[in-house]
């Protein structure tokens, strides 16, 4: 079984997993207690880092310049996105307990991690890299 | 089956912290994951799930639209349908868009106008309205 196949299998059991997960967790007695809720009190509380990695994942897998900002670097994009999320989960950590982001800011995020992963962490030139290993 | 989930989980007050707990290992175990297949192959997640979108899951991208206002952009007012029928509504999209592989068209029509990713963006904006509109969570105050 090829590698791609093996992947194919993870990510569809994992959407599976959750989407099953998530249906148990909607019709059980316990409220507010579906992955997209906890997901959304995360974002919304000092874990904002959440929102702007959901937006560099869609700008990563589905967008993406055919010049990206570092050009051919391969390792820079990944690397400056975990520092971005470390310095974001750091201002998150600097907040108070009962933080609680504004909605237009979360929007933000969002769309600026789209930005970085179109115009940095683009795919779209992969064919012209040659890695390393 | 569903009343025997209930009285377990009555008896047991931190399943939500299990919860937490699943789903952030996913994440790590998806993380390691993919640098694995980073350093000993090319075909990463990534790599796939590009494959998929440009071939036929197009759908993925309309779900990450989805997500993306389900999860961070809350609803302040009041509700226009019933979660159910939101979510109902939701996947009823996703399906036409599979079955009827509207994909395809869209992404011909921006190779035409020579950009392919066009195609990609409209479909995640799609997403992102059809949740506005039927699937958003409350609003975090």
């Amino acid at each position: 079984m090829g590698i791609e196949k093996i992947v194919q299998i993870v990510v569809a059991a994992s959407i599976f997993f959750l989407v099953g997960f998530n249906v148990i967790l909607y019709f059980n007695k316990i409220k507010d207690d579906t992955i997209n809720h906890i997901i959304k009190i995360w974002s919304y509380s000092r874990y904002f880092f959440i929102s702007f990695a959901w937006g560099v994942l869609g700008g990563h897998f589905f967008l993406g310049t055919k010049n990206p900002v570092f050009g051919d670097n391969w390792y820079l994009p990944p690397i400056i996105l975990v520092i971005l999320c470390i310095i974001l989960i750091l201002i998150g950590k600097k907040q108070d307990e009962n933080f609680v982001l504004k909605r237009r800011y979360q929007i933000l995020l969002l769309i600026s991690g789209v930005a970085y992963g179109h115009f940095f962490w683009s795919q779209a030139h992969l064919d012209k890299i040659t890695f390393p290993f | 089956m569903i009343r025997q989930m209930n009285t377990y989980l009555k008896n047991h007050p931190k399943f939500v912290r299990r919860v937490q707990a699943i789903l952030i290992g996913l994440f790590i175990f998806l993380v390691a994951f993919d640098i694995y297949l980073a350093v000993t192959d090319q075909d990463t997640i990534s790599n796939v799930i590009k494959r998929a979108t440009d071939n036929g899951l197009f759908v993925l991208t309309y779900l990450w639209g989805i997500l993306a206002t389900n999860l961070f952009i809350t609803r302040k007012g009041k509700k226009l349908v019933h979660e159910i029928l939101g979510t109902t509504l939701v996947v009823f999209i996703a399906l036409l868009i599979e079955i009827f592989d509207i994909g395809k068209d869209i992404t011909t029509m921006c190779l035409e106008m020579n950009q392919p990713k066009l195609a990609h963006l409209i479909s995640m904006v799609f997403g992102s309205l059809v949740a506005v509109l039927v699937w958003r969570q409350d609003h975090v105050s």
